[in-house]
């Protein structure tokens, strides 16, 4: 549970950390930073796939967390609270780089060339054998941004189809939609990097 | 009903089931039950990445500066400044003897191998397949895996599911990132993968030890 959690700290448990954050103690932000700063960077890392903006919007997101800590009630777990407010700072400023009469849910619509291609082909086109994590990890930086998105909410770290649609602006079915066509994809991306290390032998 | 007609419904197949004609066409077509297969395997093996990188010291140094500015904190008693805590991050607090041991294996294991494939790389170009060997490989590792879950499991039984758990999916991340060097030395992606993974596996020790201590 995360309110047990010793922190790094000297002695400290998580959730007297964050009530000595509440009156604004320094040592325990830094605290709460250093045990939940590689989620939050490697979640802001997936979904944009650019370091710079990564680490950008990973300040962003604990500022938010300390200028908003003290409305923290504990209903849910703090990782969780966190969590959400790293997505919803991500979303904002993916929203705010698109252009301004392009609704969301189209501008997560990828080019026509970036989609997956259908798979009505033969035995040939699968993908044996187990995945490659380092693979995997070099397929989901390279898709398209909505599908990455979609990929990482849903498959990587856990929300359900109604979160995403609501923390996205779109609908349940554009949310399945997209995951479908961002796993397969991945699908082809994976055969193509397979066919290549098998041709490189 | 035919693979077009199929792989239509398949989003809504894969979040709840099919009825029984979708199982059937399942069941029988080798190319959709392949895909559903890939596609079951895509979405099992995203759950398993880990959260592996940190980021730089930048961002805690830009949070630190913002939160002074806007006056969200107040420094320590008997200090004029907002100070790192870098003794208490510090993992010697709680790493000594056979653990600090175990740490630095792993991290000189992975400097080991970055450094043969390296060697190998500059000694035998273009040949990219050459296999680490088998005193490089973490038999030594693996023991001392055994040794932390067996603590684990003496003094946290609860916790020793979860343990394992992440003991086999950092030692799968490892074992993928060392193929991958080993099939090309000059890969610096996969070298990086290897020490992210190493690192991460170090901090499970290092996390192990500042719950349970000696």
């Amino acid at each position: 549970m995360a309110q047990a959690r010793k922190l790094a700290g000297p002695g400290l448990s998580e959730a007297e950390a964050i009530d000595r954050a509440k009156q604004g103690d320094a040592e325990s932000f830094e605290a709460l930073y250093a045990l939940h700063k590689r989620r939050v960077y490697s979640l802001c890392l997936r979904m944009t796939g650019n370091t710079a903006e990564a680490e950008d919007l990973t300040q962003e997101a604990f500022l938010q967390l300390y200028r908003k800590i003290a409305t923290f009630r504990g209903e849910s777990a703090f990782s969780t609270w966190l969590h959400r407010l790293a997505v919803n700072v991500v979303l904002m400023h993916l929203r705010k780089k698109s252009l301004p009469e392009v609704s969301l849910e189209a501008s997560l619509e990828p080019q026509q060339d970036e989609g997956p291609k259908k798979d009505i082909g033969g035995p040939d086109k699968v993908l044996t054998g187990a995945i490659d994590r380092v693979n995997l990890a070099r397929a989901i930086d390279s898709l398209p941004r909505g599908y990455r998105l979609i990929f990482v909410l849903h498959d990587v770290e856990g929300y359900e189809h109604n979160e995403i649609a609501e923390m996205m602006g779109c609908s349940i079915g554009n949310s399945k939609s997209q995951l479908h066509k961002a796993r397969m994809k991945l699908r082809e991306i994976l055969k193509e990097s397979r066919a290549e290390e098998a041709a490189g032998r | 009903m035919n693979c077009a007609e199929f792989q239509k419904l398949l989003p809504d197949i894969m979040e709840s089931g099919g009825n029984a004609e979708e199982e059937a066409h399942l069941k029988s077509c080798a190319v959709c039950s392949a895909l559903v297969q890939d596609l079951e395997q895509i979405a099992e093996s995203a759950r398993l990445l880990l959260p592996m990188q940190d980021p730089s010291p930048r961002v805690w140094a830009g949070i630190r500066e913002a939160l002074e500015r806007e006056g969200l904190v107040r420094p320590p008693l008997g200090t004029a400044r907002f100070r790192p805590q870098v003794a208490a991050l510090n993992p010697r607090r709680w790493l000594t003897g056979g653990h600090l041991l175990a740490v630095a294996a792993l991290l000189l294991f992975a400097i080991g191998i970055l450094w043969f494939t390296n060697h190998a790389t500059q000694e035998s170009r273009p040949v990219a397949t050459a296999s680490v060997p088998s005193a490089v490989a973490p038999a030594a590792i693996d023991e001392d895996d055994a040794r932390l879950l067996t603590a684990v499991e003496q003094k946290s039984p609860a916790l020793l599911p979860t343990y394992r758990e992440n003991l086999d999916t950092v030692n799968a991340y490892i074992r993928d990132a060392q193929r991958r060097v080993e099939q090309d030395p000059d890969d610096m992606g996969a070298r990086d993968h290897l020490l992210r993974a190493c690192n991460q596996k170090a901090l499970l020790y290092e996390m192990a030890m500042a719950r349970f201590g000696e």
